[in-house]
């Protein structure tokens, strides 16, 4: 951007090129003007003493402070391996020995066993359950017929 | 109602003895080969579970709002089923994931948003069993948090990056998969509705037994 700025006035060739700059050196112009910037804010006196303009320098140095924390991730990112290396490691699942091929099969049946098993418990235990209400019902009814029984005798 | 349990009994029968011929009938996928043939019980399983979630949902906001008591019965039945649902889809996915993915379990955005859908669902069993009373309200409002979650855990195929397939793969299925695909769907939409009368049925006796003790205590 400020190399951009710079050679605004040269043919657009040129500028294109200048555009192409590495990134690094970029950051480094970038990190060279903000130094400036923080030393700027320092005015030194006659008498020795500095006064510090908080308000200028603070911003400059929120940017370096977001560019330092962005450049730790991209250093610690390991090195990735080469495309052609992994080419060269990749086994197709048919080529591979047989004791190393998983078979299909135990799973396919396991999950229709599993299906099935889980939805016959399931209806087993709602016919245990209506069995064991209804027959509560019936209890009580029991019990409330006799009850109002009784209440008829002794009137 | 009850007129149509041996409709739905023989329906669910016929449709879920059928079902493993037309399976083992139905063409292998190309890569995955025979472990794809789970896909034709763990996909219906997970439509029901997401019907069943929905279903629990609005009954439970119906119950919420109007304080109607059969509805609160429909919701307890309903959250039963998408726990049992659940529970189908989350074991039958892993055993085909063993194989397509090399791998049991994946913390990816659609295994993890499912788990945590059922686990919703399976607090709001635990909490109308051991709540105490007032309960129903409590587990009602965990209910609609559930069914809030399904469009998220639908679309999270769609949205974030996932090792599962996303939800093109129905409908961009082979004619040779897609009949025997809907008529397992068919199976257990059936199987659902003939469950979730009998659950149903079963609280709506229990609300008969609650009142004839009280009228029993009364006398």
């Amino acid at each position: 951007m400020l190399g951009v700025l710079k050679v605004q006035k040269v043919p657009e060739v040129l500028v294109l090129r200048v555009q192409t700059v590495p990134e690094v050196l970029v950051l480094r112009v970038l990190v060279l003007r903000v130094l400036q910037r923080v030393l700027n804010a320092i005015e030194v006196n006659a008498m020795f003493s500095f006064r510090f303009e908080w308000r200028s320098a603070v911003l400059p140095a929120v940017v370096v402070l977001v560019l330092l924390a962005s450049a730790v991730p991209v250093a610690a990112q390991p090195e990735q391996p080469s495309p052609a290396g992994a080419q060269e490691e990749f086994v197709p699942v048919k080529d591979l020995p047989h004791q190393e091929q998983l078979p299909g099969g135990p799973l396919v049946l396991a999950a229709y066993g599993f299906v099935w098993a889980v939805l016959l418990v399931y209806v087993w235990t709602i016919w245990r359950r209506l069995g064991k209400v209804e027959r509560e019902m019936r209890a009580l009814a029991g019990r409330l017929k006799g009850q109002q029984r009784g209440i008829e005798d002794r009137m | 109602m009850k007129r149509s349990y041996p409709f739905l009994v023989l329906a669910a029968v016929v449709l879920f003895a059928a079902a493993p011929i037309l399976v083992d009938r139905a063409p292998y996928e190309s890569t995955m080969g025979l472990v794809q043939k789970i896909f034709y019980y763990h996909v219906p399983s997970a439509m029901v579970m997401f019907l069943s979630a929905l279903v629990c949902g609005v009954a439970s906001a119906l119950y919420l709002f109007r304080r109607n008591a059969a509805a609160d019965r429909w919701a307890s039945a309903a959250a039963e089923l998408t726990v049992v649902f659940g529970l189908i889809v989350l074991v039958t996915g892993p055993l085909w994931a063993r194989k397509a993915w090399g791998v049991w379990w994946q913390w990816d955005a659609r295994l993890t948003s499912t788990l945590l859908m059922w686990m919703i669902f399976a607090a709001y069993l635990l909490v109308r069993r051991f709540g105490g009373p007032g309960a129903e309200k409590l587990a009602a409002a965990m209910a609609v948090f559930g069914m809030a979650n399904v469009p998220f855990v639908y679309v999270s195929v769609n949205i974030w990056r996932t090792i599962h397939p996303t939800t093109r793969v129905v409908p961009t299925l082979a004619p040779g998969m897609r009949g025997v695909f809907w008529f397992a769907v068919l199976a257990f939409m059936v199987l659902f509705a003939l469950l979730l009368a009998l659950r149903a049925r079963l609280e709506a006796r229990r609300a008969e037994v609650e009142e004839l003790y009280l009228m029993v205590e009364e006398d």
